[in-house]
């Protein structure tokens, strides 16, 4: 069965891409506009892997990990994250995100980190 | 030499992941956010395709081939258009243009377009052949 990840950008025509070609790579994809839809997403639904821009609206990916943080065996996430937000990067791998990427990132890294990330 | 692309597109994120992606593949990539910047980037650049979304930060997508036909720049452009009812779209068909890539697409279809615009245009943006054919915008 096809691994199920949750995909959460607030830029409409960059997460269609990036779930369109998640997809293409055989993963089961859904995607959510902001943190407040990723939570909503998490609550209903069982995922493998959670993606998470760190600059969202209504509640930003920092906010997202810290309610994973409160989970009992909450997936695995990676944050995506711009180029000045090193410490904040650094800061959500110590808050339990598995890895972190950093924009501009291609889709060879963001399929190598996910299935890096899939294979721990 | 390599192709050399120019992405116009407000969303910063996507313009990153698509700039890298192209690059990855090849391309020469520059892009821009806001039209007028746009405008400006064709007039001192040669390039061999120009994929322009319709809704920028500062003008509309039909406001950037307006402009550029007003200064006599030629290029060759593929309009990315969301909404196929749009009074943009309709009024960058009636100043010429025909290439048209409905977002959102996939990367394939993205560089499936660029491939097009290359075969059918045959780069005159960037030799800049001074009749044009085809779908080229002047």
């Amino acid at each position: 069965m096809a691994q199920r990840l949750l995909y959460a950008d607030d830029e409409d025509s960059l997460r269609e891409l990036v779930r369109s070609h998640l997809s293409l790579e055989g993963f089961d994809v859904e995607t959510a506009r902001d943190g407040k839809e990723a939570v909503e997403a998490i609550d209903k639904q069982k995922f493998d892997l959670i993606l998470l821009d760190l600059r969202m609206p209504k509640m930003d990916g920092f906010a997202v990990l810290q309610y994973l943080a409160k989970l009992q065996n909450p997936p695995p996430v990676i944050m995506l994250t711009g180029v000045d937000d090193v410490a904040i990067a650094s800061q959500c791998i110590k808050m339990g995100a598995a890895d972190y990427l950093t924009k501009p990132y291609n889709f060879h890294e963001l399929i190598e980190s996910v299935e890096r990330v899939l294979a721990r | 030499m390599a192709v050399r692309i120019l992405y116009i597109d407000d969303e910063e994120d996507l313009r990153m992941l698509i700039q890298s992606q192209l690059l990855l593949d090849g391309y020469e990539v520059d892009v821009v956010g806001e039209g007028m910047a746009a405008v400006e980037r064709i007039a001192h650049t040669p390039y061999d395709v120009v994929l322009l979304d319709l809704h920028l930060q500062d003008m509309g997508g039909d406001e950037v081939v307006e402009e550029l036909q007003r200064r006599g720049l030629q290029a060759n452009i593929v309009i990315l258009t969301g909404d196929t009812s749009d009074d943009a779209r309709e009024r960058c068909v009636a100043l010429g243009a025909t290439q048209f890539l409905h977002k959102p697409f996939h990367f394939k279809e993205l560089t499936s377009s660029i491939k097009y615009a290359l075969a059918h245009h045959g780069g005159q943006g960037r030799n800049g052949s001074p009749d044009g054919a085809g779908g080229t915008i002047a």
